[in-house]
């Protein structure tokens, strides 16, 4: 049988990368096709020379056996190819039906013809089953609507090949299920999907074969049947990889971080935290579980003075500290908050400028307000050389980096001063396993010295592994604060979800 | 653009005798500057601040030197303007009839414009395009729309727009060409469209507002001080506003946009009391346009309804 797509030989070179070597990659019409690799492997390349949003150096695409040189989306969509970007490609001011309509001549140009979008958008909606109305405002969708839509648009097109490129990455675990029946029944249609995904379990488990990047280079094509997490990892990472994490243990010091009743209530007054009471002492990695949006982002700025609390106090070593701004917690501690976008570097500046955000004003850096470039650049190279940051050089900007090397950048700003405090939220969230180890890596070793870690996450198995004590947010309050490990993910699931029968501590 | 148009109509007029060719002489010097903008903006990706003012400059000169060069020793010649047309019935309407329905053709033109931008941008598929080109390029982008093709042509339809905008300014209203005698207009025309929140119709609204205070300006002109009446009209004007606003949010209500309010319509009232033989110069009348449009666009606009990707170059690379 003919393959929907054959892609062989591709190689594309991005100034100082490799981006694809001699790829080969093909997908049955009805197969779900995993690409697995991580941060900066190439899957994105790779897709986007398929959507022509890329040109490949060398290679040959075939669409149905016939050879197609692919030189825009429009093109790639006329051929049946489909792409669902890892950024929505949505306009968010928009209603669904005109964010269909894009691009599209309609029945009767040159009139929009909305309605007409409107129903048959309905109609496709109702066959896979993807609950989409319309006449909504994406802006007012969720993200797991969003990406339905991102699908729609492309069934609409009539595409027989979906790629997603890191659909999962953005979801909640529900709606990761929702998109895993999405891309079932969307299969059973016939239809060849390629998954884009650096995670291992849920490449094995929707995914029919498999194929790892590795530095852009194939490490194998494999069924999904025949293959466990381990050998996966193995082919991506090109090592053994230990995500669990070896924790010695060791007797808590002195309390670092002392809360007590703390609270948190909008103008109108909604409660967005309240009586939260827990301290953190030397050497210890204290876990917040809970599902997402359940007070953890307010949780973390009001401890890093992003906002003030409206009620309760913060201690610091024993003094008092509430009240205090971004600039004073920065003295105190270290931060990796949840969205590095907005909140720890600026994708247009470059590597040296980020890793130099908190340092530059100080000496030896500056003096009498004058920056000295010599004395930053050495400073940054030690940092890149320590943290192992990925970069072509110190002038590239951070946007040019995959998200682990920027995570990287993050880290190595906020740790090298070995604070005595560090929040952490989602730290490895759209992280590769490579740079997960990483970032746990440098967790522990925070903890060896004597620091005091606050982890927030959303992950629960990176929550048991890390931490000593596990407190668990939901609606703002801790319903639990387990003092062992003595909880495995299932408790901690049912806890998450409101349940109180484990004791509090 | 706007200059641009007021000198080629002015010119293409002239030159030809006829006031529809002068319009079109007009749309088409709009038409070339903007070219030379999309070329710039668009095409090199430069930006647009800079090219902007570049560009204001360069009309200026250019017209000013043209206008020398050709007209210079002419002495001033006053062209024929159009004549109104009286919209039978709807014309004789009390108080606002005279005002709105004797106008030139070219007025009623506007109007026709303001419906078919709306219907072209909301009504059909190259609207919808233009409108996500401006929003998420990437996202037009990804559908197969070509970025660069559509912002050429909304800059080209722009200048052909103002330009005919400049050609009624000089041939239809005054039939002569002043230098540099749009004058700011094109700033009031941006800020008329931050304040009509980037709709047709609201834009169409703000026009209004804001050609009244620049009509009430040039009625004003004429008298050598200012009534005190008038602080009366504006004390009361505010007042109205303040009671509009808290009546539409409730006590939602932005507590500074009704603040401000109601202290304007005391001092308002207060002048009015204490000095009523004060007055200011009519000079104060010139600025009165642009005085209504800073306190619209700092008071009560709210910027979030501009086209998230303006005035920011479109990168493949970067932006999908
Ligand atoms: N437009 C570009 N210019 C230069 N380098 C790029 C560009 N796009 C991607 N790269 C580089 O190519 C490599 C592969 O990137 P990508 O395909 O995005 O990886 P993945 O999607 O697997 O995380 C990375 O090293 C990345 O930095
Ligand atoms: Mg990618």
């Amino acid at each position: 049988m003919t393959p929907l797509l054959q892609m062989t030989g591709v190689t594309k070179r991005f100034p100082g990368v490799m981006a694809n070597r001699d790829v080969t990659f093909s997908v049955d019409a009805g197969e779900i096709h995993g690409l697995l690799g991580e941060n900066g492997a190439g899957k994105s390349t790779l897709m986007k020379i398929l959507y022509g949003l890329v040109e490949p150096n060398e290679g040959r695409i075939e669409i149905d056996g016939n050879e197609a040189r692919i030189r825009s989306p429009r093109h790639a969509l006329e051929l049946g190819v489909g792409m669902v970007h890892q950024h929505f490609m949505l306009v968010p001011t928009m209603t669904v039906a005109e964010n269909v309509a894009l691009g599209l001549r309609s029945d009767r140009p040159p009139l929009s013809r909305l309605r007409v979008v409107a129903r048959r958008v309905a109609d496709l909606s109702e066959r896979y089953g993807l609950h989409i109305d319309p006449d909504q405002r994406i802006a007012d969708l969720s993200v797991g609507l969003q990406q339905r839509v991102e699908i729609l648009k492309l069934l609409y097109r009539g595409a027989r090949l979906l790629v997603l490129d890191e659909p999962t990455a953005v979801l909640t675990p529900q709606e990761w299920h929702e998109l895993e029946q999405t891309m079932r029944s969307l299969a059973e249609a016939g239809k060849g999907i390629v998954f884009i995904s650096h995670k291992l379990d849920e490449q094995l488990a929707v995914a029919d074969r498999c194929t790892v990047l590795r530095d852009g280079a194939v490490m194998g094509s494999v069924a999904t049947a025949d293959v466990d997490k381990a050998t996966l990892a193995r082919m991506m990472v090109g090592r053994e990889v230990v995500l669990r994490a070896v924790r010695l243990p060791r007797p808590a010091g002195r309390p670092v971080l002392e809360v007590a009743d703390l609270g948190l209530e909008t103008p109108d007054g909604r409660r967005l935290l309240a009586d939260l009471t827990f301290s953190i002492a030397q050497g210890e990695i204290v876990g917040v579980a809970g599902v997402d949006g359940n007070g953890q982002r307010e949780l973390v700025e009001v401890l890093t003075g992003v906002r003030p609390a409206t009620s309760g106090t913060i201690r610091h070593d024993g003094e008092v500290v509430t009240g205090l701004t971004a600039r004073r917690y920065h003295r105190i501690g270290a931060v990796i908050p949840e969205d590095r976008h907005r909140m720890a570097i600026a994708l247009g500046l470059t590597v040296s400028e980020n890793l130099m955000l908190k340092e530059f004003g100080k000496a030896p850096f500056s003096r009498r307000g004058v920056t000295r470039p010599r004395a930053s650049r050495d400073f940054c190279r030690t940092l890149v050389d320590e943290f192992d940051i990925r970069t072509p050089s110190l002038d590239v900007t951070l946007r040019q980096l995959s998200g682990g090397n920027q995570q990287k950048v993050v880290v190595a700003r906020e740790m090298y001063r070995s604070p005595d405090l560090l929040i952490a939220a989602q730290p490895t969230r759209g992280l590769d396993v490579g740079a997960m180890e990483f970032v746990y890596r440098r967790m522990l070793e925070h903890r060896e010295r004597g620091g005091a870690t606050l982890l927030v996450s959303t992950e629960l198995d990176e929550i048991l592994s890390l931490s000593d004590r596990i407190a668990v947010l939901v609606d703002g309050r801790f319903v639990a604060l387990i003092d062992d490990h003595a909880v495995d993910v299932e408790e901690l699931g049912l806890l998450m979800g409101g349940s109180t029968d484990k004791g509090a501590g | 653009m706007i200059l641009m148009g007021a000198f080629g109509g002015y010119w293409g007029q002239w030159w030809t005798g006829d006031i529809l060719l002068g319009m079109v002489a007009g749309a088409a010097a709009g038409t070339s500057l903007a070219a030379l903008m999309a070329l710039l903006s668009v095409t090199a990706r430069s930006d647009q601040i800079v090219v902007g003012v570049g560009l204001n400059l360069f009309a200026i000169g250019l017209t000013t030197f043209s206008f020398r060069e050709v007209f210079g020793d002419r002495g001033e010649i006053v062209l024929d303007r159009m004549g109104t047309m009286s919209i039978p019935v709807l014309s004789a309407l009390p108080a606002i009839g005279d005002a709105l329905f004797s106008q030139t053709a070219a007025t009623y033109a506007t109007w026709l414009i303001v419906a078919l931008t709306w219907f072209v941008l909301y009504r059909t598929s190259w609207g919808l395009a233009l409108r996500a080109v401006g929003e998420v390029p990437a996202a037009a982008d990804t559908a197969g729309i070509s970025i660069a093709v559509r912002r050429w042509q909304a800059v080209l339809v722009t200048g052909a727009l103002a330009g005919l905008a400049g050609s009624i300014l000089s041939i239809v209203q005054l039939g002569l060409f002043q230098e540099n005698m749009s004058a700011g207009r094109g700033f009031l025309a941006l800020a008329a469209v931050i304040f009509g929140r980037w709709r047709p119709l609201g834009v169409a609204g703000a026009c209004f507002v804001f050609g009244g205070a620049d009509a009430l300006q040039l009625r004003l002109q004429a008298e050598e001080h200012v009534p005190p009446e008038v602080w009366l009209f504006f004390g009361m004007v505010a007042l109205v506003a303040a009671a509009w606003l808290f009546a539409r949010s409730g006590r939602r209500a932005s507590p500074r946009a009704l603040g401000t309010l109601v202290a304007l319509a005391t001092i308002g009232f207060a002048l009015r009391a204490a000095a009523p033989e004060w007055s200011f110069p009519a000079q104060l009348w010139l600025a009165l346009p642009f005085v209504v449009t800073l306190a619209a666009l700092s008071g009560i606009a709210g910027a979030g309804a501009a086209p998230a990707a303006i005035a920011i170059p479109y990168r493949r690379d970067r932006d999908v």
